[in-house]
């Protein structure tokens, strides 16, 4: 662009300051002036939802502070002006100066401090595989800001080659079970004099109700360097992190076994028949068979007249065990920030989650019981006629059995690999268990299970208690039918499955990370299901400069009375964790969906003053 | 001002030589021991005598920088030196302080 001669400031007038005075929070197309006023102002935009939030520093070397006057620092703060000697380049659209300069944009100041306009919208926002990134991108740049009577110029165009972008490590989950193949690249933090940028390439991830917008995870990021003097400028493209790496490299997985398939069961150890319908067709016959207690293989052994059974099921319990389990990992890497000082920040994740399960029977005894077939044989038409009069003879097996159940998962913020926000969720229950098998020979297939158990159950939730119920005793019954049932594995079994809740995903070719949810509820604990609770923890990217945890503590019954709790926290900035910066929320009463809904909370956080914004609607800092 | 007046405005403005068709301005009045007499163009009333004869004759100083405070957006301008005025003076303004030693430098140059 040329200037005319007689552009302002070329008379006789004097020149006060010039610039860009408005400055602070927009949201609802509105901006928020230090002097309590707002003023309509766009709207920075964006596609992805951290875009919304982003602002990234510029910084043109040299630029002095601003100095005003006492009265003309009176005026601006009447008139809710600031003036900077930095600029904010706002939004996925690369707003300046409530102007868009377009997605994939940014101000770079070369070498000799002139600035140029760099269009790197080849890199942003497109969707690849790993087979399908290009071998190379053209880049533009054209020459910013300068007002004078020389020509513009025409711009430059650059070729910058792609050798590789390490996309060819673990799988990637868009759900437990579905891999998907592409991801997207997009533009994410720029150097404060654009010498560099850093680009995301991130995946969708579908887990759960509470689709927060951590469904975009990372999985690979690169820089693109600019160096230079304008038109001979040099570029080029590294990767900070491949796939592997920003997953969070190799876990430590241990896990001492799966449940076994071996169980307690009583095995058939002598027949005895008494009586004889032979040959007179009269008469009856009466059979006793007597079990012990033995460890069998559902899976070899079946279920054959062997064993101590109502009709087509098997009677036993579980066996004692013990298991212990634990997945780490750390270096995942969600966020790479530039400082003032333009070195890169990275913000890692850590992942911790342990496990232990404890069950132990006693009164198990190795006792004998009995089952007794009575039948009786009488002449019919033609024909002898078998009557069973009674079929298992009652019969009573007790045992006691202990179960514990301890569960954490704990999550780390680090920045530059210092630990700076964590938060654990645990759960542990403990119960003791009186059952009571009690074949009842009613001709109906039934047999009824009574069992008493007694137990108390706690979690906590970044150090507070977020269940908390004491020992109590619960009286249970349940009538099986044996007929209709069918289970593989003995329903009469003593409750207590081993499994996880809280487990992160991994594999070693593939890897997730799923949030940690946990509930509080039987059958770990006598406690009422009405009463149940589920606590899901996870860790969220709210804004394009901030990153936290959210946990939610919600009934699992939406008919309770009470609300879905959510607190978002611990936030992390490219300075640090935030202190005291929290935004909770209570949902609808008798509902116990997500809540907050999807993509309904951003955090904003502004490089020049440190502040973040939590909005339910886009909001950023210009 | 009257539409002879205005006439002989534009008149003037082709032709600073009907100036002398003119009636001699009245005078200023006795000033008790003036030494001198510097009017500015405030008060010279807006009269003819300073007036621009040809935009295109002006004169510019060495051109300089302005910037926005956060040094994204530069001007460059050219501050005015002299106009040339309807008598055939030359009117000279002074240079104007420089914004600044480090934004003075011309660093616009380098246009590809």
């Amino acid at each position: 662009m040329s200037l005319s001669r007689n552009a302002p400031g070329a008379l006789l007038d004097r020149l006060g300051v010039m610039g860009h005075p408005w400055h602070g929070l927009v949201s609802g197309g509105m901006l928020a002036l230090p002097n309590g006023l707002t003023i309509p102002y766009q709207q920075p935009a964006g596609t992805v939802h951290w875009e919304y939030t982003a602002a990234h520093r510029v910084a043109v070397p040299g630029v002095p502070p601003v100095e005003r006057t006492p009265d003309q620092a009176a005026a601006d703060n009447l008139a809710g002006m600031q003036w900077r000697n930095t600029a904010l380049i706002s939004g996925g659209a690369s707003q300046l100066y409530g102007r868009a300069l377009g997605a994939g944009r940014w101000i770079w100041i070369d070498d000799a401090g002139d600035r140029w306009l760099v269009d790197a919208s080849a890199l942003h926002g497109q969707v690849w595989t790993a087979a399908s990134v290009p071998s190379h991108v053209m880049l533009s740049l054209r020459r910013f800001g300068r007002f004078s009577a020389a020509p513009a110029g025409a711009p430059v165009v650059v070729q910058v080659p792609i050798h590789d972008l390490g996309q060819g490590g673990p799988e990637l989950m868009t759900t437990p079970t579905q891999v998907t193949q592409s991801f997207r690249s997009s533009l994410f933090s720029i150097h404060p004099q654009g010498r560099a940028a850093a680009f995301m390439l991130h995946y969708a991830v579908a887990h759960g109700a509470a689709a927060w917008p951590s469904n975009r995870h990372p999985c690979g990021w690169f820089e693109l360097h600019l160096s230079g003097y304008g038109a001979d400028v040099s570029a080029s493209i590294d990767v900070i992190a491949d796939r592997l790496q920003t997953l969070g490299g190799e876990a430590e997985v241990t896990d001492d076994g799966d449940t076994p398939a071996v169980f307690r069961l009583w095995r058939r150890s002598t027949t005895t028949t008494t009586g004889s319908d032979y040959p007179t067709c009269s008469g009856g016959t009466e059979t006793t068979d007597r079990f012990r207690l033995h460890d069998g293989d559902l899976t070899s052994d079946g279920y054959t007249p062997e064993w101590l059974y109502a009709y087509n099921r098997s009677v036993g319990v579980r066996p004692d065990m013990t298991r212990s389990a634990s997945v780490s990992w750390g270096g995942m890497l969600w966020a790479v920030w530039y400082g003032v000082d333009g070195a890169r920040r990275h913000v890692t994740l850590d992942v911790e989650w342990v496990y232990r399960y404890e069950r132990h029977s006693a009164g198990v005894s190795d006792r004998e019981v009995s089952s007794t077939r009575i039948t009786t044989r009488s002449p019919g038409a033609g024909r002898c006629v078998t009557e069973v009069v009674q079929e298992f003879a009652p019969y009573e097996i007790a045992c006691d059995i202990d179960i514990s159940v301890s569960e954490a998962c704990t999550y780390t913020w680090r920045l530059g690999g210092t630990e700076v926000a964590s938060i654990s969720v645990s759960r542990v229950s403990v119960a003791q268990e009186t059952t009571v098998f009690a074949g009842t020979p009613d001709g109906t297939g039934n047999l009824r299970s009574h069992w008493t158990r007694t137990g108390s159950a706690a979690g906590t939730l970044a150090g507070a208690p977020w269940a908390d119920q004491p020992a109590s005793a619960r009286d249970y019954a349940t009538t099986y039918n044996w007929s209709s049932d069918t289970t593989d594995e003995p329903p009469n079994t003593i409750t207590g499955d081993p499994g996880y809740q809280m487990a992160p995903e991994y594999s070693p070719g593939r890897r997730a990370l799923w949030p940690a949810v946990t509930s509080y509820t039987s059958p770990d604990s006598p406690v009422d299901w009405s009463e149940a609770r589920v606590v899901e923890v996870r860790p969220v990217r709210l804004g394009g400069g901030v990153v936290g945890f959210v946990r939610t503590v919600r009934p699992l019954s939406p008919a309770n009375a009470d609300k879905v709790s959510t607190i978002f926290g611990d936030i992390v900035t490219p300075i640090g964790a935030a202190s005291g910066v929290e935004w909770s929320s209570l949902g609808p009463a008798g509902s116990n969906a997500a809540w907050p809904p999807r993509d309904t909370v951003f955090a904003a956080w502004c490089p020049a003053t440190h502040q973040i914004g939590l909005r339910t609607q886009p909001a950023c800092w210009v | 001002m009257t539409p002879l007046q205005q006439a002989l405005a534009r008149l003037l403005a082709r032709d600073p030589a009907w100036r002398r068709a003119l009636p001699p301005a009245d005078p200023l009045g006795a000033v008790a021991r003036a030494r001198g007499v510097a009017l500015s163009t405030e008060q010279q009333g807006g009269g003819s005598a300073f007036a621009e004869a040809d935009a295109s004759k002006r004169e510019y100083w060495a051109a300089r920088t302005l910037t926005t405070t956060d040094g994204l957006f530069t001007f460059e301008v050219e501050p005015i030196k002299s106009i040339l005025l309807v008598s055939g003076d030359r009117a000279t303004f002074a240079d104007p302080p420089k914004p600044g030693a480090e934004e003075d430098d011309d660093d616009d140059e380098g246009t590809p």
